[in-house]
């Protein structure tokens, strides 16, 4: 029986949504992005990406257990955010997370949609959010669906399948398709869960690992990544209910179980392992991992503690109420010395494993959102001021945090500042690691 | 921003897809936070490719007007002559010595200073090609991530390097203003 850290998580939630006020711009959430893609540090202005899946989803979650109006007030917020962003097209403008300012991100605009679709029952009239998400995935389809191979491509023109963010926009199909009644898109989400379920590893060691892409849309590409994996359990098992197959909600239980075997005793997990048995430890995604235990949550996994995973997340928090990015990125920088091997978490962090991101804070605000118990209350929580020894390409330095100013300095210099209501950050003309 | 564009088709074509793709993105997040902290209130974009002037758009859309100043982005100096920029940002490529002679003959009487400058796409970074492509070949993703991940770590260089693109920021000369 598990005996999850549960009498923090009021306290917790009231910190990181003290923080999320002040990474609040008027037209959206906003903030540099830490990634193991790529980063994107100078740009800092608002995004309408996967970020808003877990606000929406987590403030409306949060109005449903308390009756608090302000949660309440909150999702408006978001859905004006998402509203307001939206193109004649239907597209989203900036929604590409770390490839930002960028339009077309997948799965991101398809996971905003999904946020809006979380949260609108809570609205006296949803007609109007309802047309925003059926026009957005109207231009989804119309931009990423591939008539020749009957499936959605990552990129237009770009035969390709990524099993995760197939998954993203098969449960927002699905959700528009019972919120609305309209059966329109049900083919397209069925299709796409049924190449997510083509890549997942049946046989062997790594059984229930997900292949992340398959070019040409023929064979995987041999690289599996937990916390991807853990972002296909949630539309498998909504679709099991919505198509009665029982194949998606066994494959569901078998991407879990690969997500129990593959975590670590510290209860983190790999970033990615590859088919020839090699891992990629670093970095290990700390608010990130949030997705992955909100799969195990979804998916209601008989028999696993993620007591020591939780208490890895809440234990990170930092004083100014965000959640790291990572444990590792250092070793990151190790190349061709031995990046694949990995040093002591103990020594002195990057920035990136410090640097709180709104698009991976989310998904801990709605994981805690939902395992806030019913009657516990969240508390208004002062922010503190986050003041950490860390690395910086090669340099030693500081990174400070408060409700203002996210800063990097070494010594006398300034290597990075952001000033929270900023579209761009401040570097000196020192283009950030990539 | 305000934003004016002029699509120059006259420069070599290059396709604007991956290192290349990344390189323009890296320049145009470089020169719109440069812009929005020197007081850009518009923007003269004068490029040779529409889908970077598309990407460029994109960042002066979410970039607000910090001030009254008029700046131009250009992959030629002869647009700079024009007395009512004060800031400019050029991409020159074609190697190190096409640069040097542009320079030369359009920037002679010195009316800018060149304030900062990088280095996009070095030639450490092309040269990850070579054991991604050996890698892919062998079929081992694991070492593709590996050199893919040099290859943009040494993306960009704040230090002279032979590189694809080099990216200066010029400001008028004060006598001039």
């Amino acid at each position: 029986m598990m005996s999850l850290p549960l009498g923090r998580v009021g306290q917790s939630l009231g910190k990181l949504h003290g923080w999320l006020a002040t990474v609040k711009q008027p037209d959206g959430y906003a903030g540099p992005v830490a990634h193991w893609w790529r980063n994107s540090l100078l740009y800092t202005g608002p995004a309408i990406d996967w970020r808003y899946e877990g606000i929406l989803d987590g403030y409306g979650t949060l109005f449903r257990k308390t009756g608090d109006e302000r949660w309440l007030f909150c999702v408006q917020g978001g859905i004006t955010h998402v509203l307001r962003a939206q193109r004649q097209g239907g597209g989203y403008g900036v929604s590409s997370f770390e490839r930002n300012p960028e339009s077309l991100g997948t799965p991101h605009e398809a996971a905003a949609t999904l946020g809006l679709l979380h949260v609108v029952d809570l609205l006296e009239d949803g007609t109007e959010v309802m047309e925003a998400a059926r026009r957005n995935l109207q231009y989804l389809v119309d931009a990423l669906w591939d008539p020749s191979s009957k499936g959605f491509n990552d990129r237009p023109g770009v035969l390709g399948r990524v099993p995760n963010k197939l998954a993203t926009l098969a449960e927002a199909l699905m959700m528009y398709s019972r919120l609305s009644r309209d059966e329109t898109f049900l083919p397209y989400a069925l299709s796409a869960l049924q190449d997510v379920a083509r890549y997942v590893v049946t046989s062997g060691p790594i059984t229930g690992a997900v292949h992340q892409y398959a070019p040409g849309a023929r064979e995987g590409d041999g690289r599996f990544f937990p916390f991807y994996a853990a972002r296909c359990v949630p539309a498998l098992v909504q679709g099991a209910s919505v198509f009665g197959r029982q194949e998606f909600s066994d494959t569901a239980v078998g991407i879990t179980s690969f997500l129990v075997r593959s975590r670590g005793e510290d209860g983190s997990w790999p970033q990615i392992i590859y088919s020839n048995g090699r891992r990629a430890e670093d970095p290990r995604w700390i608010a990130g991992a949030a997705d992955i235990l909100n799969a195990l949550r979804v998916a209601r996994y008989e028999g696993d503690d993620w007591t020591a995973s939780l208490q890895r997340l809440l234990d990170s928090q930092l004083p100014s109420g965000g959640f790291p990015t990572a444990e590792g990125f250092r070793n990151l920088r190790r190349f061709p010395l031995g990046p694949m091997s990995r040093r002591a978490v103990t020594e002195v962090p990057d920035w990136l494993d410090i640097l709180p991101v709104v698009g991976w804070n989310d998904k801990v605000f709605r994981l805690l959102a939902n395992l806030l118990p019913e009657a516990e209350a969240i508390p208004e929580m002062a922010l503190g001021h986050t003041d950490i020894p860390v690395r910086f390409n090669g340099l030693t330095a500081r990174y400070q945090e408060d409700a203002e100013t996210i800063s990097v300095t070494s010594g006398a210099r300034e290597l990075y500042r952001w000033r929270k209501g900023s579209a761009w950050a401040q570097t000196g003309f020192r283009v950030p690691s990539l | 921003m305000e934003i004016h564009q002029v699509l120059r088709p006259s420069h070599p074509h290059v396709e604007v897809t991956g290192a290349h793709q990344l390189s323009w993105n890296v320049m145009l997040d470089a020169v719109f936070a440069d812009a929005s902290q020197a007081g850009v209130a518009s923007m003269t974009v004068s490029l040779a490719h529409q889908d970077v002037l598309t990407w460029a758009h994109l960042r002066a859309d979410v970039t607000p007007a910090q001030g009254d100043r008029r700046a131009i982005l250009c992959q030629s100096f002869d647009m700079m002559l024009d007395p009512t920029y004060t800031i400019a940002y050029t991409v020159e490529h074609g190697g190190v010595l096409g640069g040097a002679i542009q320079r030369r003959n359009h920037l002679s009487d010195h009316t800018w200073v060149a304030r900062q400058q990088c280095w996009v796409y070095t030639w450490k970074s092309r040269l990850m090609g070579i054991p991604i492509r050996l890698a892919n070949a062998a079929r081992r993703p694991d070492l593709v991530d590996r050199y893919m991940r040099e290859m943009r770590a040494q993306m960009v260089s704040r230090k002279s390097t032979v590189s694809y693109y080099h990216l200066t920021v010029w400001e008028r000369g004060v006598a001039q203003l």
